[in-house]
């Protein structure tokens, strides 16, 4: 049974990101799955249990949009994935998939992956970032469809007052004792709680501590090799900008890590604009920084990539609500 | 913090709201699901317009301090009334007895004759430093009729004030606009008294004709650092979902889908655990909603000041 896991496994995607001692790792927590013509494989809004690889057949992908019902999404083949962004997020399936006619499945429970990037941290970052791609692929699109929609519907461009405060407005260094904060407050918070002591101190020294300003923008449109931020007091505001009229996405407050796509799709330049919305004291990790850390120090970097890959599925799901709601609403008419 | 539902639309029994979805609004008041640290013990209203009642105008009123899941009289009236207009709230409030649960600080609040109703989900921080200079940006005849010890009444009372000088054709950009500058308002006196930690202001109003609702917050993301974990650190929630009628379809609570957008609900969080067919507000928004032709429209913008 484990050969024909085995085999199954080599098969797909995660074949080509996981060796062969790390694929009958993964054969010994996943489990084989068939589903008759009209079975369902997840349930839109039901609480996730692991994700599913298609091995043989095929699945109709549906989700319950407001305002337009019950809609296709897509039709699901061979090696792709059904329920990746909770192995991420771990929240309640945002689709119903469902079997289009005999269909075999690869289920992966949150369990593999838990268990995944406890002891093999490096396999898990390979998996991690082959999900990841996937869905900022999927992103890309979404962005391009809402780009479309904003320039057919009436949106109060951005006054030109309200250009040139976000121009004007820019960060400052300030040293660690104007946080307010102790690294011992800091530590104790469940965001840096996943870090070591070494990794937690390496990640004080490469940073930057700023300042910003309400209205002050860290990253544009269109920046390539733009810094990674985390958010220790304020908030900020991401938006998708079409001509200088803007669509809001989501506020990130403290404690969230952000950055631009680049750091997920290397050669993608940042879609989104990501702006303080309210004065902020952020780390700053220059794109160069990242850089360094991502090469010296791979354990520190799979943890950021772990909050890096949250906060896009944040966006991701972000995108889809503000779709519906351009479709629905009245915005910044 | 609060739990806060409003409705507008083709006239719905009130128990399809308040006890019958699997995260009905009564449950919300021992087990909200957006919301940690606090239960919402310290009060229920309601208002309730219903165009088949005598003088539809005026509202349904009913307030208690008493733990709306045990209350026989809200359960009966709820099985009667169908309003085609609801604002219903649960209070929340820290559990100390600096706190004052009493009829008066129950929401929504409705003063004399006014024809608009006001709940809040959210709190001032040093309000009680404050409050005395938002009477320069209150109306005394609004001024006289603030009894509880509520922010939230005194920020019904200044939007009443600026509600009487918006001077647009249309009701719906004259709240807009009183909305606007109340938020003005409250962030000018905190300028002045220097405060500067996170105070949600989502605000609910309605006259039976419109629902308007905020999800805000000054100063998201600062709080002081000695203070012990609070709901009101967080971003507080707001959705809405619409549709043709809501009830019980298909083996579950929802709106239906019908050829005609002719309801909304605007809630701090969904009626049902499956949110799928709800949609979250944006943070610093404005949304309201109207008819129009017998069909619901939403405006909302974003909320810069």
């Amino acid at each position: 049974m484990n050969n024909e896991k085995i085999l199954l496994l080599q098969n797909t995607p995660l074949g080509k990101v996981l060796n062969s001692q790390e694929i009958e790792l993964a054969a010994q927590h996943i489990a084989l799955k068939h589903y008759m013509q009209g079975e369902p494989i997840i349930t839109q809004g039901k609480k996730s249990n692991g994700m599913f690889i298609i091995c043989q057949g095929s699945a109709l992908e549906t989700t319950k949009i407001l305002g337009a019902g019950s809609t296709n999404l897509d039709t699901l083949t061979i090696g792709n994935f059904i329920g990746e962004i909770t192995i991420i997020d771990r929240h309640p399936y945002t689709t119903s998939v469902v079997a289009a006619e005999k269909t075999l499945c690869i289920h992966l429970p949150n369990s593999y992956f838990d268990m995944l990037a406890f002891t093999f941290p490096e396999a898990s970052h390979r998996v991690i970032n082959m999900i990841m791609t996937n869905i900022c692929n999927r992103l890309k699109f979404q962005n391009g469809n809402i780009l479309n929609i904003m320039q057919k519907i009436n949106i109060t461009p951005q006054t030109m007052l309200g250009q040139f405060i976000k121009t004007f407005n820019k960060p400052k260094n300030i040293a660690f004792s104007d946080t307010g904060f102790t690294l011992n407050d800091l530590m104790k918070m469940d965001f840096f709680s996943i870090f070591s002591d070494v990794e937690f101190n390496l990640l004080f020294e490469k940073a930057e501590i700023i300042y910003a300003p309400n209205q002050c923008t860290f990253i544009t449109e269109g920046d390539k090799e733009s810094g990674c931020y985390i958010i220790l007091r304020g908030a900020v505001q991401t938006s998708i900008v079409e001509d200088n009229k803007f669509a809001k996405l989501c506020v990130l407050g403290p404690m969230s890590l952000f950055c631009s796509i680049t750091y997920l799709l290397p050669d993608t330049p940042a879609t989104f604009n990501y702006a303080s919305c309210e004065h902020a004291i952020l780390l700053k990790f220059t794109y160069e920084t990242m850089q360094e850390i991502r090469k010296e120090y791979p354990e520190l970097w799979y943890k950021l990539f772990s909050y890096i890959a949250q906060t896009f599925v944040i966006f991701f799901k972000s995108a889809q609500r503000l779709e519906i709601r351009l479709n629905s609403e009245i915005y910044n008419g | 913090m609060c739990r806060i539902l409003s409705y507008l639309g083709n006239p719905v029994v009130i128990e399809e709201f308040l006890y019958k979805p699997d995260n009905s609004f009564i449950k919300q008041s021992y087990h909200p699901k957006y919301m940690s640290h606090l239960l919402n013990l310290a009060g229920f209203g309601m208002v309730a317009w219903d165009k088949s009642s005598y003088d539809p105008a005026l509202p349904f009123i009913y307030k208690t301090i008493n733990l709306p899941f045990y209350d026989e009289n809200l359960k009966n009236l709820s099985s009667k009334i169908t309003p085609n207009c609801l604002l219903a709230h649960l209070r929340g409030v820290p559990y100390d007895d600096r706190h004052v649960v009493s009829m008066q600080n129950v929401h929504p609040f409705i003063f004399g004759d006014c024809q608009f109703a006001l709940a809040h989900n959210g709190a001032l921080a040093d309000f009680e430093l404050m409050k005395y200079d938002f009477l320069e940006f209150i109306m005394p005849r609004y001024a006289k009729c603030i009894q509880g010890t509520t922010d939230s009444e005194w920020i019904y009372a200044i939007f009443l004030s600026q509600l009487s000088k918006a001077s647009h054709d249309s009701i719906v950009h004259n709240v807009m606009e009183a909305i606007i500058e109340t938020l003005k308002i409250i962030k000018k006196v905190r300028e002045n008294y220097h405060v500067r930690y996170a105070s949600p202001v989502n605000l609910f109003i309605t006259n039976g004709n419109l629902i308007a609702a905020t999800r805000f917050v000054f100063d998201y993301g600062w709080r002081p650092l000695d203070a012990t974990v609070s709901t009101h650190f967080a971003y507080h929630s707001l959705w809405y979902t619409f549709g043709e009628q809501f009830g019980f379809y298909n083996n579950e609570y929802r709106m239906k889908n019908g050829k005609n957008k002719s309801s909304i609900i605007i809630a701090s969080e969904p009626l049902t655990e499956d949110t799928t067919t709800w949609i979250e507000v944006p943070e610093y928004s404005l949304v309201i909603s109207y008819k129009e032709d017998e069909v619901i429209k939403i405006l909302s913008q974003d909320i810069h000041i």
